[in-house]
């Protein structure tokens, strides 16, 4: 490890009364102490930090004098941080005594200064209170007095430098540095086993001790605007050579005209800030006119000598504004982040051409790619599974396959759209019983896959006959009651079929939002809801009749026997050999015959009549209780806002208004032609909802999603065009996605228990909870998960000594050997097609990143996210720097993998805005 | 070189202070200020304090864990609960048969000759439940549950008395009894309150005294304290990232450096949209925490085998789940997240701890079918990863520092719905530690009659005696809760109970 340079001045105390006054009987007495850094960097040798000189454009300064006469000397300010020439910055704290009992101070904390506030009784003897680190805001705190009749409180200003590098915490984050590393870039040069490496504190004295001009360039970080979406496109500004602050001048030509096609973030000049190397100036599209061809800006660098810059290599960069009539490419890309498992080009196309409401027309008409197939057929693939089930690996198989495919016979939207709905349905494979036969799994997901496009009625009861339903909820072998021995129907399913699958727990308006009791509202038992509290939707008498009303399910069809797979119809209540993917039947047997009266409050009651049980027993009667009670179920007005509220946390934002929740349930009551419970016109209603589509809402602080785990991973591998390595057989095999949970906390029907993996309803800490929002996915973004999902995705771009040419999709240690395909299975690996991204990962990093941002994220990378990632990869081995092919290719999927990886860990690719 | 890293989650609480609606007080500061009173109670320097919250969730039949064993006595829980459990001649019945239960040694106070489920016993040579609570060590609370006040089965009948808010539904009551609040929704959790009030005794740590196996939960949720995760290998760093306690060696791979600076450039922006500062907030945290944490518990080890270890060895009986696909035996799972809470508190010192919490969550609870074949594997595994923790608290001397309870969503129907049993409300927990007073059963342990005084509905639900508000706060005050601040952790307690130095129910020792 290097010596840090010696500090370069020494210690000072400085200590100044600077606001006194009495108050009752207490004495008051504060003031502002000033210790100086132990390590600034002051190449002058006047005391003055020359970050601080910097900062103010101070020239030479007496320390000792007080140039804005605010009563502190330029010293003090300099330790402080303060400008030395306006008498509005001063380092003092504002201290009162509100009560007898307390003290309270406040004060402006400067970035990175140690602040701490010292109470005495005495004036002599001074005790740390409380200690705080600025952070470019107010600082506030109170001291408790003990009621003393003297009490006195001063605060003290130091510098810290907390790595130790010889540059204060101060100046490192005034000029752009981290303060907690020696190396804030990393290395300060390109190769890959660097002798030497360049300190903070080196490269600002370097940087300080030039005195030729900055060097300037400009480069597109994003080249692509259109009419159709006003997101604005960017162009960055960087120099090199020096720390100072610099204004550039520039022209806009080009066939597009500022003010009527575009409007500029600044027109003319442009500062690099101190410290900063570079300045983003942005083109905001201005409103649609009628289409026409493309237009351009071009951004031309003037020299300006008395500015003290010359230009460099690169001086002018061209943004591109389309007006084609079509949605907007980055719309286009948002929008199918929404809809489907990631954008891919092929997908935009079709959009593009077809618009949003005929895409997703379109999709309607596709008929669903189903698991179920693949299942079975992978078994065979595989050579044969000798027992009649199947395992977790097979079901995940088809769901990669199917949620990988970008032919014009995929079906994206309705493979996303199952996936949300898996998550309101929920059944786990956690469960023993389930996950002993992955056949009922997938035949489940395959039901939700199915009625994704019908009716919500419809696929309730598909979700209620389903066995592994069944199975999960107790809803199979749920028998009448028998109270001589103390027997009672099984209460699960009759309960989470309210809570979770159709009316949630509390009475809601048309909107989401609750009804609130005016005081004669009755809650399920037929009392009075006191007014302003919320109505409960049901209570345990209505379980309990639910319950009676389950009573009879079983297996609808058997397997002959355990050997012989013949299917034949269940005709005797008996669970032996139930077929895990044939709907359930009623046995009026088992079923409660007697009247049932399911009340709910605000709605009118439904009235089962007693009935007589079929013979032979069809379950006839059984039959026609459940089909009343689900046609009640799905006509309780709660269900349209539940369920539309709960769709647009999965798609769209975690948060939605109740106008927009409104607008989607008023689809659910009338499809538009009468019909009720239409999912079609729920989704259409949720993916072309102004609070879905535009520009504007998608800018609200609240706006947005956390990308779920899962989705994340495999928008990824969408967007690079994942596939298995090793092809055994047609289609190959998406090899280690299965074990994705552990890292994820996720995998599709695998939630811990029936209230999915999280919560609709989760307020996470943070700024979140502070603005009392939801983020359900939070729930599974913890101190462990929050870093293990992001590695995995880094796993997936994996660089390896033995792996040159791979990305591997699963981390796990595998050979990747090609010549030994068949000896191990194990050691099949998915990769990605890094191919396709070479010519852009070997040239400019800026060309690199900014296609990453349209694939992964939209084009709304934020102008930060760009430069960090640009700033990594331009110091990784630049593969232009080479004429050996094999070495540029190398370092362009060096380059590539390690852009990946950070634009996956990026809350830009993270966050669905 | 640690303390850097709470500099810099210094400046990251600080900045989101300065900039969110919570405006007045800087998170850190308002806690090292406004508990100056309590820290004094904390003054002395080795007085270790664990508490662990073994959960149950689903919400265990705990009237087949703790048990009438005496002769009428048991003859009235059998009959309520459908008769003996018998897997070919009644495959319906709830109850577990005198001979199979475990007798506890008998306490002055008990009535009904009190047994414990079979898979209770010792493993190995070292203690379970029922010798655990034979040695004094382990009490049990009965009949334990979400109350807003007192009731009484008559005013339950004729719905004169308040009920919790969303009573037998697996989301509230499991929120209720991690927040003790049972008449609203609330996401803080109360051992999140004691730590935003005991976490300014701690020693300049930099990470939460809250530790959670499981996950992100409502318990360990305060206003400013929330739960610090780890997983059974503790905690890990992003790949390829350089952590500030390591040295950064000339010749280290440039890549990683490079990856580093990025990672801490993305982390350093400030974001208008409130879901990316939350991430970003998220992420930062996890990563300075992580970074202060893993090496001291990467050098924690301890000789004791728990279940899932090389060279332990479960009992003859046992069979892990056939499914290896999945991997999940749950004694594997449950017994190393205890031995990861264990190696935790052997580091409390390099962490800077006297008071830490830890959160355990063993899912799988709601049996409403086969509850008797289901859990008779999972109290065994219960109960064997308790042998290993005791011994574990042994080899390291912290049998009387580390106190351990047990929750659930709630306790479940005597009778049967054919296999298993239904939602119900009060039910029965046990506490574990040297510094409980063991060897006997607290609260009022009902009378199992289908008309009994405490069982209301057909069903078999039994209205709890002892409010969990009452149950907590036993614990808080052990964790040096003072009475005066009870209400602030526990805002219902008073309800039940004026606090003062001795608890409601006499379980802790002073």
């Amino acid at each position: 490890m290097l010596t840090p340079p010696s500090p370069v001045s020494t210690t000072i105390i400085r200590f100044l009364p600077s606001i006194g006054r009495i108050c009752g009987l207490r004495l008051i007495f504060s003031c502002f102490i000033y210790s100086s850094a132990h390590a600034i960097i002051d190449l002058n040798y006047n005391g003055l930090s020359d970050a601080w000189e910097l900062k103010f454009s101070t020239g030479s300064l007496a320390p000792s004098a007080d140039s804005d006469g605010d009563g502190f000397t330029n010293l003090q300010e300099s330790i402080a941080g303060t400008n030395p020439f306006n008498p509005a910055s001063i380092p003092a704290a504002a201290i009162t005594f509100p009560s007898a009992q307390r003290s309270d101070a406040q004060w402006f904390g400067e970035s990175g200064k140690y602040y701490s506030l010292e109470t005495s009784p005495n004036l002599t003897q001074w005790t740390s209170a409380v200690s705080a680190i600025g952070a470019g805001g107010l600082l506030k705190t109170s001291v408790a007095t003990g009621g003393a009749p003297r009490f006195f409180v001063r605060l003290r200003a130091s510098d810290l430098d907390s790595d130790g590098d010889g540059l204060s915490d101060w100046e490192e984050r005034t000029l752009g540095f981290d303060p907690i590393r020696v190396f804030s870039e990393g290395l300060g040069n390109s190769s890959s086993t660097p002798s030497v490496r360049t300190t903070d504190f080196e490269r600002v004295r370097d940087l300080l001790k030039k005195t030729a001009a900055h060097t300037i360039t400009i480069a597109t970080s994003d080249a692509t605007m259109s009419k159709d979406w006003p997101d604005p496109g960017a162009v960055v500004i960087r120099r090199t050579g020096r720390l100072d602050p610099v204004t550039i001048t520039f022209t806009l030509t080009g066939t597009a005209v500022a003010g009527s096609d575009y409007a500029p973030s600044s027109s003319g000049t442009a500062t690099i800030p101190l410290g900063a190397d570079e300045t983003t100036v942005t083109f905001t599209p201005l409103p649609r006119t009628p289409p026409e061809a493309d237009k351009t800006i071009i951004v031309t660098l003037q020299p300006n000598a008395s500015a003290g810059y010359t230009l460099g290599n690169a001086t002018s960069a061209t943004l591109t504004i389309s007006n084609d009539g079509k949605p907007a490419a980055k719309a286009v890309a948002r929008f199918l982040t929404q809809a489907t498992f990631g954008p891919v080009d092929q997908e935009i196309a079709r959009v593009r051409s077809r618009g949003f409401s005929g895409w997703i027309d379109d999709q309607f008409k596709r008929e669903p790619n189903l698991h179920m197939p693949i299942v079975q057929t992978w078994r065979n693939e595989i050579g044969g599974d000798p027992t009649p089930t199947a395992e977790i690996d097979h079901r995940l198989e088809a769901f990669w396959r199917q949620a990988m495919r970008t032919d014009d016979a995929s079906d994206p939207l309705r493979q996303r759209i199952a996936f949300a709905l898996s998550q309101i349905f929920v059944i786990s494979d956690r469960m023993d019983s389930l996950n002993a036969d992955h056949r009922g799994m997938a035949d489940y997901y395959d039901t939700l896959l199915r009625g994704a496009f019908g009716n919500y009625r419809d696929l309730l009861e598909a979700v209620t006959r389903h066995p592994w339903m069944g199975l999960y909820l107790s809803a199979l072998v749920n028998r009448k009651a028998d109270p001589a021995i103390n027997r009672f129907p099984d209460e699960n399913f009759a309960r989470e079929i309210m809570q979770l699958f159709s009316i949630g727990l509390w009475r809601l308006n048309p909107d989401g939002t609750q009804i609130i009791s005016n005081g004669t509202h009755l809650d399920p038992d037929g009392a009075v809801v006191p007014a302003g509290e919320p109505i409960a939707t049901y209570g345990q008498s209505q379980i309990s009749v639910l319950a009676r009303i389950f009573t009879g399910l079983m297996y609808g069809t058997r397997f002959t026997t355990p050997t012989d797979f013949t299917e034949i119809p269940v005709t005797t209540f008996s669970r032996s050999n139930g077929v895990p993917w044939r709907p359930m039947r009623m046995f009026d047997l088992e079923h409660d015959m007697a009247a049932k009266k399911l009340a709910f409050p605000g709605i009118a009651p439904l009235e089962l009549p007693a009935r007589t049980a079929s013979v032979p027993d069809t379950g006839a009667a059984g039959e026609a209780d459940l089909r009343a009670t689900l046609d009640y179920l799905a006509n309780h007005p709660n269900v349209g806002p539940f369920i539309s509220r709960l769709l647009i946390q999965r798609l769209v934002t975690s948060n939605p208004s109740p106008a927009y929740i409104g607008r989607v349930s008023a689809k659910f009551a009338d499809n538009g032609t009468g019909k009720r419970g239409d999912l079609r016109a729920v989704i259409k209603a949720i993916l072309t909802d102004t609070e879905a589509r535009d520009y504007g809402p998608s800018k609200s602080p609240t706006h947005g999603l956390l990308r779920e785990p899962y989705t994340r991973f495999v928008a990824l591998a969408r967007a690079f065009n994942a596939a298995p390595a090793n092809p055994k057989s047609a289609g190959g095999r998406y090899r280690g996605f299965g074990t994705l949970n552990g890292d994820f906390l996720q995998r599709p029907l695998s939630a811990p228990s029936v209230f999915n993996f999280y919560s609709p309803d989760y307020r996470p800490p943070g700024a979140a909870r502070e603005y009392d929002l939801f983020s359900p996915e939070m729930q599974i973004t913890n101190s462990v998960s929050s870093i293990s999902v992001p590695n995995r995705f880094s796993g997936a771009f994996a660089v390896t000594s033995s792996d040159a040419n791979a990305t591997k999709f699963n981390t796990a240690t595998q050979s990747d050997n090609p010549a030994t395909p068949d000896v191990d299975e194990s050691s099949w690996n998915t990769r990605a097609d890094e191919a396709a991204w070479l010519v852009d990962a070997s040239g400019d990093p800026d060309i690199l990143v900014a296609r990453l941002d349209r694939t992964l994220c939209y084009g709304n990378m934020s102008p930060a996210t760009f430069r960090a990632i640009t700033r990594a990869i331009r110091r990784l081995a630049d593969p232009m720097g080479t004429t050996d092919p094999a070495v540029r290719d190398q370092r362009g999927r060096v380059r590539l993998r390690v852009a990946a990886h950070l634009v996956a860990l990026s809350t830009d690719f993270s966050v669905l805005k | 070189m640690p303390t850097l890293i709470s500099r810099r989650t210094f400046i990251g609480q600080a900045s989101c202070a300065a900039v969110g609606s919570l405006g007045l007080l800087s998170t850190l500061l308002n806690l090292r200020m406004a508990n100056a009173a309590t820290a004094q109670s904390l003054t002395q320097v080795d007085d270790y304090r664990a508490l662990v919250c073994l959960y149950f969730g689903g919400g265990m039949d705990s009237y087949n864990l703790l048990m009438p064993g005496s002769g009428a006595a048991h003859a009235t829980y059998a009959a309520t609960r459908g008769g003996i459990y018998d897997a070919k001649t009644n495959p319906e019945g709830l109850a577990l048969s005198q001979a199979s239960i475990r007798a506890l040694t008998a306490h002055a106070t008990d009535q009904f000759g009190f047994g414990v489920h079979p898979r209770c016993g010792d493993h190995g040579g070292a203690p379970g439940i029922q010798s655990l609570y034979g040695q004094g060590r382990l009490a049990f609370v009965s009949n334990v549950g979400t109350l807003v006040e007192r009731i009484t089965k008559t005013q339950f009948n004729s719905s004169t008395g308040k009920l919790p808010r969303g009573l037998y539904s697996h989301a509230d009551q499991t929120q209720q009894w991690h927040t003790s609040v049972v008449t609203e929704s609330t996401g803080i959790g109360w051992a999140g309150l004691a730590a935003d009030l005991l976490h300014s005794g701690n020693l300049d740590s930099r990470v939460s005294m809250n530790t959670s196996l499981s996950g992100n939960n409502i318990w360990q949720t305060g206003q400013n304290i929330f739960a610090y995760s780890i997983g059974a290998t503790g905690s890990i760093l992003p790949s390829e990232y350089n952590t500030v306690t390591a040295t950064p060696a000339v010749g280290l791979n440039n890549r990683v450096a490079i990856r580093t600076a990025a990672v801490d450039n993305l982390l350093q922006q400030e974001h208008q949209n409130l879901l990316d500062r939350t991430f970003t907030q998220n992420l930062r945290q996890s990563i300075d925490a992580s970074a202060a944490f893993k090496d001291a518990f990467d050098g924690s080890a301890i000789t004791t085998l728990f279940p899932g270890d090389v060279g332990y060895v479960p009992p003859a009986t046992y069979t892990s789940p056939s499914s290896t696909s999945t991997g999940n035996d749950p004694a594997v799972n449950l017994g190393q997240q205890f031995k990861a809470a264990v190696r935790t508190m052997k580091i409390r010192a390099q962490l800077g701890l006297r008071r830490q919490t830890f959160f355990i969550n063993y899912g799988g609870w709601d049996h409403h079918d086969e509850v008797i074949k289901t859990m008779d594997v999972m109290v065994d595994v219960v109960n064997r990863c308790l042998v290993a923790y005791w011994a574990a608290l042994g080899e390291l001397g912290l049998q009387s520092k580390a106190t351990l309870y047990t929750a659930s969503d709630f306790g479940r129907s005597l009778t049967s719905n054919g296999a298993g049993s239904d939602h119900a409300w009060g039910g029965n927990a046990f506490v574990l530690g040297g510094a409980v007073n063991g060897g006997r059963v607290y609260g009022s342990y009902p009378e199992l009659a289908l008309n009994g005084n405490r069982v209301v509905t057909t069903r078999g639900v039994t209205v709890p005696e002892v409010s969990v508000d009452e149950y907590f706060a036993e614990l808080a005050l052990w964790l040096g809760v003072p009475p005066g601040s009870l209400p602030d952790v526990l805002p219902n307690i008073r309800q039940f109970y004026t606090p003062s130095a001795v608890g409601p129910l006499g379980i802790m020792k002073a």
